[in-house]
């Protein structure tokens, strides 16, 4: 190849380097203004991550309309069920469910064996969204009145409710296990998972983390 | 016809409009720091256990009125009533609640058999009401001839509330050094009165009164 060859190559590639250096740089700009637009949380993408929860088994996924004056309705799910057993055994099943599925336990209230038992769990739901969850177990009869067992059975409530976008933007309503990030610390749920005193006095351990559904008005 | 419905509704549209501008909105101070601060002390406290939380806030369609800061929970112990309300303020002890007062209900039956109210300082000093109430039995269970309803051991739902102070209420709730005795009220079976202590902490703490004071 001559010098007069070789300079003839080079000018043909000159506009090629040029045009793929443009396109390279119209592409940057253009993947910098998507992320300057990306799309904040919706209460739609915490639903939808409500829904793809592997625990409560067949739970109802929900969300109502904002109340107005500031507050905000925050997603949730919820699922019931029945069993023969004392409450503690009942609940103790269920929550036995949910750490398996990623919950972790931070609070637990209970009285004598036959008297209703609660534990509260937390975790993510999607990175930054933290949720709680309220297990509670009560004997009551076919109108929902409090029984002794032999005149009724157990049911299980689940209660799951989920940070709203407005409690991610502004913490200041979630409950401390969750507001900082999900603790992974469980609270030892023997207090009231395990065979209970008849005395029935009321015991707990840990810090309650039940999120209400109702949140708002945030601080101005 | 239609111009007549078209007519009523530009109408109705102009009053709803009118109305809706004659609405004050919430003022900017309606929850503060200090509001929320007092919503986590009620969240956080486990006797209480609240499932039902609200934060203090304006309440709406008013001038200038505020809701005070709500938690409420219930359960289910057994117990004859005198048990159980022993057993909660035993309990609510524990966390700084001190009996401040109690009510018999009417007796008739329904409502509530008895009401104890609390009080407890919350982190900032201002001072909480609660309330515990336990629902009559209602199970329809057979009541042997003579026995006292509130003397047999049976498994009572138990609804426990506190309201905390907004941050405009001016109230000047103490907190008493010993609990108020309320086991003495004719309704738990002693030879009290129907009532024991002041009355009116509720309406302190709601900022019911606060005009008037």
């Amino acid at each position: 190849m001559t010098s007069r060859d070789a300079a003839r190559v080079l000018a043909g590639r000159v506009p090629g380097v040029v045009g793929a250096a443009a396109v390279v740089l119209v592409a940057g700009l253009v993947l910098g203004a998507l992320g300057g637009c990306a799309r904040d949380l919706s209460r739609g993408d915490v639903l939808d991550a409500l829904r793809a929860q592997s625990w409560p088994v067949d739970a109802t996924v929900e969300s109502a309309q904002d109340p107005g004056g500031g507050r905000y309705e925050r997603p949730r799910a919820s699922a019931r069920s029945e069993s023969p057993d004392e409450p503690w055994r009942a609940v103790g099943a269920e929550v036995e469910r949910a750490v398996v599925a990623g919950w972790v336990p931070v609070f637990a209230q209970c009285a004598g064996p036959q008297d209703s038992v609660r534990v509260d769990l937390v975790r993510e739901v999607l990175p930054g969204v933290p949720a709680t969850a309220t297990v509670t177990g009560e004997v009551v009869d076919e109108l929902g009145l409090p029984v002794p067992l032999s005149g009724g059975s157990t049911v299980v409530s689940v209660a799951v409710v989920a940070a709203a976008p407005q409690d991610v933007s502004d913490p200041a309503l979630l409950p401390t296990s969750v507001r900082g990030g999900v603790a992974g610390e469980a609270v030892d749920l023997a207090t009231c998972l395990a065979d209970p005193a008849a005395s029935g006095d009321l015991r707990w351990v840990g810090t309650p983390a039940a999120l209400p559904t109702l949140g708002g008005p945030l601080p101005r | 016809m239609t111009v007549r419905t078209s007519r009523g509704r530009a109408v109705g549209a102009l009053v709803v409009g009118a109305l809706a501008a004659c609405t004050p909105s919430a003022p900017d101070d309606q929850t503060t720091g200090v509001d929320v601060q007092r919503y986590q002390d009620l969240a956080a406290d486990p006797w209480l256990a609240a499932t039902s939380l609200t934060v203090g806030r304006y309440a709406f369609g008013t001038n200038r009125q505020f809701e005070p800061g709500t938690g409420r929970g219930t359960r289910t112990t057994t117990g004859t009533l005198a048990q159980v309300l022993a057993a909660e303020t035993t309990s609510a002890a524990r966390e700084g609640w001190v009996v401040a007062a109690a009510r018999c209900g009417d007796g008739s039956g329904s409502g509530w058999p008895v009401t104890i109210e609390l009080v407890r300082a919350l982190s900032d000093g201002a001072v909480a009401v609660g309330e515990v109430r336990v629902e009559q039995d209602q199970s329809g269970a057979q009541q042997p001839e003579g026995e006292d309803a509130a003397a047999r051991a049976l498994p009572r739902r138990v609804l426990v509330a506190a309201y905390a102070p907004h941050h405009t209420n001016r109230a000047n709730l103490d907190v008493p050094d010993e609990p108020v005795e309320f086991d003495a009220l004719e309704c738990l079976g002693g030879p009290g009165g129907a009532s024991v202590g002041p009355s009116d902490l509720l309406a302190q703490v709601q900022g019911v009164d606060e005009a008037t004071r």
